[in-house]
């Protein structure tokens, strides 16, 4: 049943699409009068004329084929995308055939975010050659954005049909929030020196090894064991840190332009503290995302928030884990969603963005 | 040469052949020819040099318009020949567009012009130069619009045409290749296999051949002589048994038995339709079962004559030929005359008596005859009673007394046969076969003209007769009391002088060419398609049949010549160097990857192998690096240079060129050296 799923879909969807060129159509025509012609009178000449025209179709599709078939083709593109901003896609295209030169590809892409459009042509690929093409593209709001498949389109041989290949290429991107411009900052968010900040951990008691994340020290690595376990191995060392800022993002509203914007902001709020170098921890009301302090860190509240929809009251433990947080820091920053805040709240600022 | 160029000379040759294929029908009228050529010649000029047009656009859609009103007022109002205009429409606006400026759809219009030249050509002619023009249109066409296509890409891509000379290389030579000889196989795939009807809804009734032959029902005193003059092909004839070919053949045309002096004509229209079963026409005659036979495959060129040909006594007719009348002379004729070369096939009867009835007194009608005619008929007679000897008599008579000539015919005068036989006495055929006609009559033996063909020429490729317009003759069929009707030929041999030259092997193989064109394209039928299906059961049968025409006789006067000492030693050296290049390509094929680790492994191979040859081989378990330090003291830094560049190519990001070149010196070197 799985395999006759898969024929019926390749069938409704092949990957192969032919048309008609405007040449095509007079060929077409031609053809169908041409037998039309040699079958009323019989003259075996107009037959040998006739033949000649169907052998064209036949050959034009076999040497159509023989360019599409085999190329490969691959979308680079940036692995953070924030809503706003262009970032460049670059298409390459490979012929990998060791013999097999081919001619007149045409590239076009498309994409969720943005309609098809033809990046280029190329007159020939020779063999192992390969080729790039790029443009820019643009997200405007966050989210989850897909790109469509690579289009590779022939006129070769003849120009009288249009074959187009359809390669699947099953790449997405999430677009993070847009930057917005936070005006405000509260008091308690404002400074270095505020509670939350990272101390220096040198000459520090020595607590054990762990693998090493992107951000560490160079000088903590520990040789002799990286050399031993085949990966990058850190001392880690006891640090008397405070705890970080518990932030709550109240993550409830409505869908639509202004929870967007209060996404957006919530967003840029989390660049800009962690650009000041402060330590948090994020939560909204489905999901407690913990520290916040690492590029990849970020880089995991970012997609939450770029994806995230509407939350409800209670929807998960994202809440009661920076109560929690809160009551043992002492304090925390509740940022002010579409609805009021819910109370009780523990001590913490509360911030309307 | 760079795209541009390239794209330019293959366009134009793609409209020369349109226009060749016209000319070749000859139906071009030499303003027209002058017309075309000019403009081709002039338009690649232009093109060419890369100048401003001849013709600006509005001048030649101006110029357009009053060619499409010319052409209607041609074929509405002159009444011309639609097919004729429609040539000469084709060549005016081929000649407007070659002039005009010339964008993409200019040249696709050119190209769709050429097109419908060849097609009307094909509708024009079917002669074996056709073919040729087909072939070559068949490759030039699809290169033509590849290299559009390729330079529409490039210029899509932002690239001059007139500076890409990369894409013209090896690869995409051999691609067009290929796609032409890929297109010629498919088109003759589905020329045998697309489907065909017994009838054609409509027949070719607009196009008209040639018409050269005077055989209709009227014959006038030297008029044969005319067609004799012409060396043009009547026909070609296959026999069966082949044994049969040794004979001197008359092939029988138009009998004709009212003479009114000058001409010869049918007393009657009494024709009758045959009956039809499938390709096979009943001829009434019923055939003797082990009588002897002759099985006859004629190819018929057209020739403005609805009349068809045969040997001796023909009981069955087989081919496509639509409705066929038989008449009480034994004349078989199609309802009108074909444009193209027809095939058929004839059973006939080599001895059985002509059965047709006397037809009461058409066969011993006189003219107003001279009394000496009389006289001298009785004369050569005298004293024979036997109707058959008196006949042989009268056709001895005249062959011995009488000279064969083509000129000074007595024509246009008052009494042709007395001027023949008491003036002149030097004629053609049909002065004596008229003489013996009207002096068996006067003896009282009923006689008629026949005219047709007489022998052919043996063409020793397919193992046919080709018979020629110059084979024209006529002869004399007289009724003699139990033999029937029975063939006379009271015309003398032709002088040597006289007598048409022998075509040379070349020409007769090209006829050979021909005769299979016609029978194997031209002619082709569903028949033909039943044998082909019934074929795949049994190949070697129907190719045996089939090739069954095929003869190496031909080629003996090539065997002698080949046997010369000077041309078998030219024909070795070229087989060699033809040998050496094969191997030399193969040996040397790379492959066309631009990967700097393959071309250098390929040198690291080729210098392995070199060694080899001077007995230094590489062990299994050695290394490249300890490989080169075994080698000779005097190749030892040739080879380490060339494993370290080796190396340096395949592991690591060196520059491939450079390294190639060096490796490529360095392989010359351990070449020269000794070890």
């Amino acid at each position: 049943v799985k395999r006759i799923r898969e024929l019926l879909a390749l069938f409704l969807h092949p990957y192969r699409r032919l048309y008609l060129t405007g040449p095509g159509w007079i060929f077409s025509a031609i053809a169908v009068s041409m037998g039309l012609i040699a079958l009323n009178t019989g003259h075996n000449l107009f037959h040998l004329i006739f033949g000649f025209l169907l052998s064209t179709v036949i050959v034009s599709g076999l040497l159509s084929e023989r360019v599409l078939r085999g190329i490969q083709v691959r979308r680079h593109f940036p692995s953070d995308v924030t809503a706003r901003l262009t970032f460049p896609v670059i298409v390459e295209i490979k012929n990998p055939h060791p013999r097999k030169t081919v001619y007149a590809v045409g590239v076009s892409d498309a994409g969720d975010f943005f309609s098809r459009r033809l990046l280029g042509e190329i007159p020939s690929l020779r063999p192992g050659e390969s080729r790039s093409l790029s443009y820019f593209a643009r997200a405007e709001r966050r989210g989850l954005y897909r790109f469509g498949a690579v289009h590779l389109s022939t006129r070769f041989p003849f120009g009288f049909f249009e074959k187009v290949r359809v390669v699947p290429l099953e790449d997405s991107l999430i677009a993070y929030p847009a930057e917005r411009e936070v005006a405000e900052l509260p008091a308690s968010l404002a400074g270095r020196e505020r509670p939350g900040v990272r101390k220096q951990r040198s000459g520090e008691e020595f607590l054990g090894l762990r693998p090493a994340r992107s951000g560490d020290d160079h000088r903590l690595i520990h040789w002799r064991t990286s050399a031993r376990a085949g990966q990058w191995m850190v001392k880690e060392f006891v640090e008397e840190l405070k705890q970080p800022r518990p932030l709550f993002f109240d993550s409830r509203g409505t869908p639509g332009e202004h929870f967007e914007r209060l996404i957006e902001s919530v967003a840029s709020l989390l660049r800009l503290l962690t650009a000041k170098g402060m330590s948090l921890t994020f939560a909204t009301w489905e999901k407690y995302l913990g520290r916040i302090e690492s590029p990849e860190e970020i880089k995991t509240a970012l997609r939450h928030l770029a994806l995230m929809a509407p939350g409800a009251e209670g929807s998960g433990t994202g809440f009661e884990t920076w109560r929690n947080d809160a009551h043992r820091e002492g304090g925390g920053v509740f940022v002010e969603g579409e609805l009021p805040p819910p109370a009780p709240l523990p001590a913490c600022d509360v911030v309307r963005l | 040469m760079n795209l541009s160029l390239s794209f330019f000379l293959s366009s134009y040759f793609v409209v020369f052949l349109g226009f060749l294929a016209l000319f070749y029908t000859g139906e071009l009228s030499a303003p027209y020819l002058l017309i075309s050529g000019l403009s081709i010649a002039g338009g690649a000029a232009v093109d060419w040099r890369g100048g401003k047009a001849l013709l600006p656009s509005i001048l030649a859609n101006l110029a357009i318009v009053a060619i499409f009103l010319l052409t209607l007022f041609s074929i509405f109002v002159l009444k011309s020949l639609p097919i004729q205009e429609l040539v000469h429409f084709l060549l005016a606006l081929q000649s407007v567009k070659l002039l005009a400026p010339k964008k993409r759809r200019d040249w696709l219009q050119l190209y769709l012009l050429s097109f419908f030249s060849v097609v009307s050509a094909s509708a024009l002619t079917v002669d074996l130069s056709f073919a040729g023009v087909f072939i070559a249109y068949l490759f030039a066409a699809p290169w033509a619009l590849i290299l559009l296509n390729l330079k529409e890409s490039v210029e899509a891509a932002g690239q001059d045409p007139q500076s890409e000379t990369r894409l013209l290389n090896k690869s995409l030579f051999t691609l067009a290749g290929a796609t032409g000889g890929a297109l010629l196989v498919l088109t003759l795939f589905f020329f045998t296999l697309f489907p065909r009807f017994a009838v054609s809804l409509f027949a070719n009734s607009w196009a008209t051949g040639p018409a050269v032959t005077g055989f209709s029902d009227l014959l006038a005193l030297g008029q044969v002589a005319e067609i004799q003059k012409s060396g043009a092909v009547a026909m070609r004839v296959r026999l069966e048994p082949p044994g049969a070919a040794a004979k001197l053949h008359y092939w029988r045309g138009i009998a004709l038995d009212l003479f009114d002096g000058q001409k010869w004509r049918k007393s009657k229209s009494d024709g009758t339709w045959l009956r039809r079963f499938g390709d096979r026409y009943q001829l009434g005659d019923q055939m003797e079962p082990n009588g002897p036979h002759v099985r006859q495959n004629i190819i018929l060129e057209p020739s403005g004559s609805a009349a068809l040909f045969v040997l001796e006594t023909p009981v069955a007719l087989f081919g496509r030929l639509g409705n066929l009348q038989r008449d009480s002379l034994g004349n078989l004729r199609a309802a009108y005359p074909f444009p193209f070369p027809i095939s058929y096939d004839v059973l006939s009867q080599t001895t059985a008596v002509r059965t047709e009835p006397v037809p009461g007194g058409s066969f011993l009608q006189l003219p107003d005859v001279n009394p000496r005619i009389i006289e001298l008929a009785e004369q050569a007679t005298e004293g024979v009673q036997d109707p058959l000897e008196k006949a042989r008599s009268l056709e001895r008579f005249l062959r011995g007394k009488y000279r064969y000539a083509l000129d000074g015919l007595p024509v246009d005068v008052e009494d042709p046969l007395s001027t023949f036989l008491f003036e002149t006495q030097q004629g053609n055929c049909e002065y004596f076969a008229s003489a013996l006609a009207v002096m068996l009559r006067i003896v009282g033996i009923p006689a008629r003209v026949v005219n047709g063909y007489l022998g052919g020429e043996w063409n020793p490729y397919g193992e046919y007769f080709l018979v020629r317009q110059s084979d024209a003759h006529s002869w004399v069929e007289a009724h003699v009391p139990g033999a029937g009707w029975t063939t006379f030929d009271p015309t003398p041999p032709a002088p040597a002088r006289s007598r048409k030259r022998p075509l040379s092997p070349v020409t007769q193989l090209f006829d050979y060419l021909q005769m299979r064109w016609y029978r194997y394209i031209v002619n082709f039928t569903v028949a033909d398609q039943q044998d082909l299906i019934s074929a795949l059961g049994r190949p070697k049968r129907w190719i045996d049949f089939n090739l069954r025409g095929v003869s190496w006789d031909g080629f003996r006067p090539w065997k002698e010549v080949a046997g010369s000492p000077w041309i078998t030693a030219g024909g070795i050296l070229a087989a060699g160097a033809l040998a050496w290049s094969l191997s030399t390509l193969i040996k040397n094929r790379t492959p066309l990857v631009h990967r700097p680790s393959q071309a250098a492994t390929e040198r690291y191979r080729r210098f392995l192998s070199l060694l080899k040859k001077k007995g230094i081989s590489k062990g299994i378990a050695e290394t490249p690096d300890e490989f080169s330090r075994r080698v000779g003291e005097k190749q030892r830094d040739l080879a380490e240079e060339l494993t370290s560049l080796y190396q340096k190519a395949r592991f690591s990001s060196a520059n491939p060129p450079e390294i190639l070149t060096r490796m490529d010196w360095i392989l010359a070197e351990l070449r020269k050296s000794r070890p």
